[in-house]
């Protein structure tokens, strides 16, 4: 092409030569740049283990299910105190039916018996296949002599187990172990991202490490719009108060504060301790294993505000002392007088949710008897998400009501699963979780669901190391946010069976060969 | 297979080091072979496609060399000519074609029935066909002699860093090379690996983290206020540049690693000052390859002022077909051309500006046309991104209300400043690599960064915007 020609239509193109750097020198030499940088990230990578995991999660634990699971699961490496059974309980979503923190209080309350520590891990969508890959990695360093399983119906939905692993939970098992048992399933694409997800900390944790620096990034946002510590928080209007309420100081008559600690509240966490902090410091303690009114002098020359906060919260409703969905902590005898709403936001605090903090979730509001139903009605009937993968659920299960019960494959992996899981000196305890009593109607008296009930009575009945609790009717239908998943009503409710359940499984353990 | 997936992380330091190892005459055969293994694992079936236009542009570019004979040397081009734009009509067009045909049958009354074919769009169709025809025409205007070695051309059509998103190489510039590559010196390293990290930082950072605005407002325009609607107009200008360029420094940086040096297909286009301009530093190696090929043979601007100005809007709709089976492409086009026509009419981007001695008058003036023109930009590429001309009235229409106006957000801004922290000392500089003049612990501590951050949000293997056309 002619130089006229070039300069017609886009006249010389002006463009930048990458190597006019490199050819008027002054360049470093390619090691001193670029050797750095791999080094840089194995260092990170090497010394990933001992930094990531002291980092506080932001978050609440239904917040981003796989960071939660590998947090736990890093936990639970380091083994329980001596003398004490451990118990992890595990499964799909329907494990959160399970709430460690109350059911280790219950535990703790109890007078005899052997010390009990109750961990659980959970993941949504990890089926059997999942877990048995799961648990034949890394039984032997989750220091649990007695594990319990807790599902649904719902976990064995897939007629075969699931070939390849889904992006949720990936990253959870450990990354050779799936390689190994499912290579000829696996695209070469998955295989290559198990190979790094095996070699690299940094590669495999990558998702749990982004949600911490977005959480982080989060909540620095949210404690340069946080209020002040000088005004008060968390006192309901007839006296009640939030899991962590403050106060002037200056109001309380006497210097004393006086508070309920009710009934039902020992009835569903155990025992209650309440700390008090002044200035942000703490100045004293209580801890109550009998109800009624308690007073705390305040210390002499005490001033500013009384920040008090218990170690639960509880709910009157779940109680069946009153219809009212609740978190609440202590009573006060007496309102302050300057108030302080339970409405107001407590000032920033680092880490901004505690691991057993409750999140006070009801999908239906809060509502019973025909307002419930009308509002159930109204939400699974949307267009939404949630509404038609409940939906296909139902369908699912009634489509199979009727067909006679085969063992497919997700079943097998759970006979294989309890097989592995139930050797000398260990317990297995199966539980098939609450179902929404409107579809157990539908479906439990049909051929299917009662071969799979029969199924895990054999499975229980076939080992001595195997035990199989069925709370499929334990709870009303207001209990439910959905077909098979409760609100925190309903797992407030559920925290003795299972405390009750995993004391006794130590309490067997004992009795092992 | 995409750069940014893991088999391009186990496959190309495996190339590099067989081609490191391998005798040179099996440098180019083993380069081939793993060109189409690249190009195969998207789909094998359409490896034929691409070895049948290789097969053909060979043959017609030495049957052309062979004969003195004008009016059979020009059947013959006509025949390569007629073979690629066939294929590329066919698996790219012809539902468009049959869909256009049918929409006008209908309208003026006449129903037929309408074939239906279920065609997959092979992979870089368009990038190869241009690639593989500018070899044809070169040899037919004896710009070049032929290639000798049917591997070597093919690995000239198929070279993976280019093949499925350009840029498009002209063979009298990469067939030399391939044939004869330089030696992989340190320099070159250094290049390479800058270039490839300023690629994937572009693809992976930022293209990919702002996707799913732009999907989100693009979705469903009518329900967006004003200021989303800006957001999404900026992030999509945002997010297609910086993947389709992010693609062209990837695989100019893989490039360097094997001692070849491919062409520059940006050069900082958001800093320019007019679209004539703009046009200049924007899929550069597209624009060229329309000029010397399309435009200036249709007389360019040597026929006077209406023949130039109707070779410029037949090369933009034409540009605008290259994009896409879409009559919004179409569009596209012809808007682009309507403005640089307009732009040309007024003289603005062909002669030097007067500018005012005064700095702060000459900069102000400077700034205010980089933004006018990235202004003109987001107005055009909001007909590129519509899927539908219903869709691009809603959308005009929504910006229309000026409604809601700090919906905008920080995101454009935290974007568009991470583009001008990588452009605006490259254009400063005049030079791409400029960053390699830092001092070496400040770049091992960025790149070192980089690379985190690419490990970190690098999973997701978002296809390059480009593929599809």
């Amino acid at each position: 092409m002619n130089q006229s020609a070039a300069t017609e239509y886009s006249d010389d193109v002006r463009v930048a030569e990458p190597a006019r750097a490199a050819r008027r020198g002054g360049l470093h030499p390619v090691w001193k740049i670029w050797l750095p940088v791999p080094l840089l990230l194995l260092l990170l990578d090497l010394t990933f283990p001992y930094w990531f995991w002291n980092i506080p999660k932001l978050t609440g634990r239904s917040d981003d299910y796989g960071y939660q699971f590998l947090l736990d699961l890093h936990e639970l490496r380091t083994p329980p105190p001596a003398g004490t059974t451990r118990v992890v309980a595990f499964g799909s979503s329907v494990t959160s039916v399970l709430d460690q923190y109350q059911a280790q209080r219950l535990l703790d309350a109890r007078d005899a018996g052997t010390p009990v520590q109750l961990r659980r891990i959970l993941s949504p969508g990890m089926k059997p296949s999942d877990y048995r890959t799961f648990f034949h990695a890394e039984r032997a360093s989750l220091h649990a002599p007695v594990v319990m399983y807790l599902f649904n119906w719902v976990d064995f939905f897939n007629p075969g187990f699931e070939r390849d692993v889904k992006e949720g939970i990936r990253y959870l098992l450990p990354p050779w172990q799936v390689l190994e048992e499912r290579a000829s399933y696996l695209s070469l694409s998955s295989g290559l991202d198990l190979v790094l997800a095996g070699t690299s900390n940094l590669y495999r944790y990558r998702k749990p490490i982004k949600s911490s620096l977005h959480d982080h990034a989060r909540t620095l946002l949210a404690w340069a719009r946080s209020p002040s510590g000088e005004l008060g928080f968390g006192v309901y209007a007839d006296g009640y108060t939030r899991q962590r309420f403050a106060l002037a100081a200056a109001e309380l008559a006497g210097g004393t504060l006086e508070y309920l600690v009710e009934p039902a509240w020992l009835q569903q966490q155990g025992r209650v301790t309440v700390r008090f902090l002044l200035g942000g410091e703490g100045v004293g303690r209580e801890t109550h294993r009998e109800p009624g009114w308690k007073t705390w002098p305040l210390p002499a020359g005490a001033g500013g505000m009384l920040e008090v906060e218990a170690d639960s919260a509880w709910n009157r409703r779940a109680a069946g002392v009153a219809d009212d969905v609740r978190l609440l902590g202590v009573k006060l005898r007496q309102l302050p007088a300057s108030g302080a709403s339970a409405d107001r936001r407590p000032p920033y605090e680092y880490p901004p949710v505690r691991p057993d903090e409750v999140e006070p979730f009801l999908r239906m509001g809060g509502t019973t008897g025909a307002e419930f139903e009308r509002k159930w009605n109204e939400v699974l009937s949307a267009e939404t998400e949630f509404a038609i993968r409940f939906r296909k659920y139902r369908e699912g299960k009634l489509a199979l009501k009727d067909r006679p019960f085969t063992v497919t494959d997700e079943f097998a992996e759970m006979e294989k699963l309890v097989a592995e899981l139930a050797q000398p000196g260990t317990r297995v305890v199966l539980v098939n979780t609450p179902e929404n009593p409107w579809i157990l109607a539908e479906y439990q008296d049909g051929q299917f669901y009662q071969g799979y009930l029969r199924f895990f009575r054999e499975l229980a009945g076939r080992n001595p190391r195997v035990e199989f609790h069925d709370l499929r009717d334990a709870l009303p239908v207001e209990d439910f946010n959905d077909w098979h998943h409760l609100t925190f009503i309903g797992d407030l409710k559920m925290g003795p069976r299972f405390a009750e359940i995993a004391a006794g499984a130590a309490s067997r353990l004992e009795g092992e060969p | 297979m995409l750069f940014n997936s893991v088999e391009f992380v186990f496959f190309l330091p495996i190339v590099l080091l067989m081609v490191g190892i391998l005798p040179v005459r099996w440098r180019n055969p083993f380069l081939l072979v793993a060109s189409y293994y690249f190009y195969g694992s998207w789909d094998w079936r359409f490896l034929a496609l691409l070895v049948a236009t290789t097969c053909v542009d060979y043959w017609v570019a030495r049957a052309i060399a062979a004969s003195e004979d004008e009016r059979r040397r020009r059947f013959i081009l006509r025949f390569s000519i007629f073979a690629n734009l066939g294929v590329l009509g066919f698996f790219k067009y012809f539902n468009f074609f049959v869909d256009s045909a049918h929409a006008a049958l209908s309208s003026v009354g006449l129903e037929v029935s309408r074939p239906v074919l279920d065609i997959v769009l092979p992979v870089g169709i368009s990038f190869y066909t241009f690639q593989s025809m500018s070899y044809t025409i070169d040899v037919y205007r004896r710009d070049m002699e032929p290639a000798r070695s049917f591997w070597d051309f093919a690995l000239y059509v198929a070279f993976f860093p280019q093949l499925v998103a350009g840029p498009i190489e002209r063979a009298t510039t990469l067939l030399p090379q391939l044939l004869k590559p330089s030696r992989v010196t340190a320099d070159r390293v250094n290049t390479g690996l800058m270039l490839m990290l300023i690629g994937f930082t572009k693809k992976v950072l930022i293209a990919d983290a702002i996707a799913p605005e732009v999907d989100r407002v693009f979705a469903d325009p009518d329900a967006m206020s004003a200021g989303e609607l800006l957001r999404g107009g900026y992030l999509f200008v945002l997010q297609i540049y910086c993947d389709f360029s992010g693609y062209s420094d990837i695989a100019r940086g893989v490039s360097e690693l094997f001692g070849v040096r491919l062409m520059v297909n940006f050069n900082q286009p958001y800093l320019t000052q007019s679209l004539t301009e703009f046009w200049r530093c924007w899929h550069i190696s597209l624009s060229t390859w329309l000029r010397d090929y399309l435009y200036l043979p249709l007389g360019g601007s040597r026929r006077g002022s209406v023949m130039t100005y109707r070779n410029l809007m037949i090369t933009w709709l034409l540009a605008g077909l290259w994009h896409g089976a879409n009559w919004t492409y179409v569009a596209w086009g012809g808007l682009n051309g309507i403005i640089l026509a307009v732009e040309r009419a007024l003289g603005i981007g062909r002669t030097a500006r007067v500018e005012s001695e005064n700095p702060v008058v000459r900069w102000s003036g400077r700034v205010a046309r980089v933004v006018f023109t990235f202004h003109v930009w987001v107005f055009v590429m909001i007909v590129f991104r519509a899927p539908s001309f219903a869709v691009v009235i809603d959308y005009y229409a929504g910006l229309l209300q000026l409604d809601a106006l700090t919906a905008i957000g920080w995101q454009p801004v935290l974007a568009g400043l991470a583009v001008i922290a990588i452009d605006l000392p490259q254009r400063a500089a005049g030079d791409h690599i400029v960053f390699l003049r830092l001092p070496w612990w400040a770049q091992s501590a960025a790149y070192a960064c980089l690379c985190l951050g690419m490990i970190l949000y690098g999973g997701g293997e978002v296809p390059f915007i480009y593929f599809q056309f």
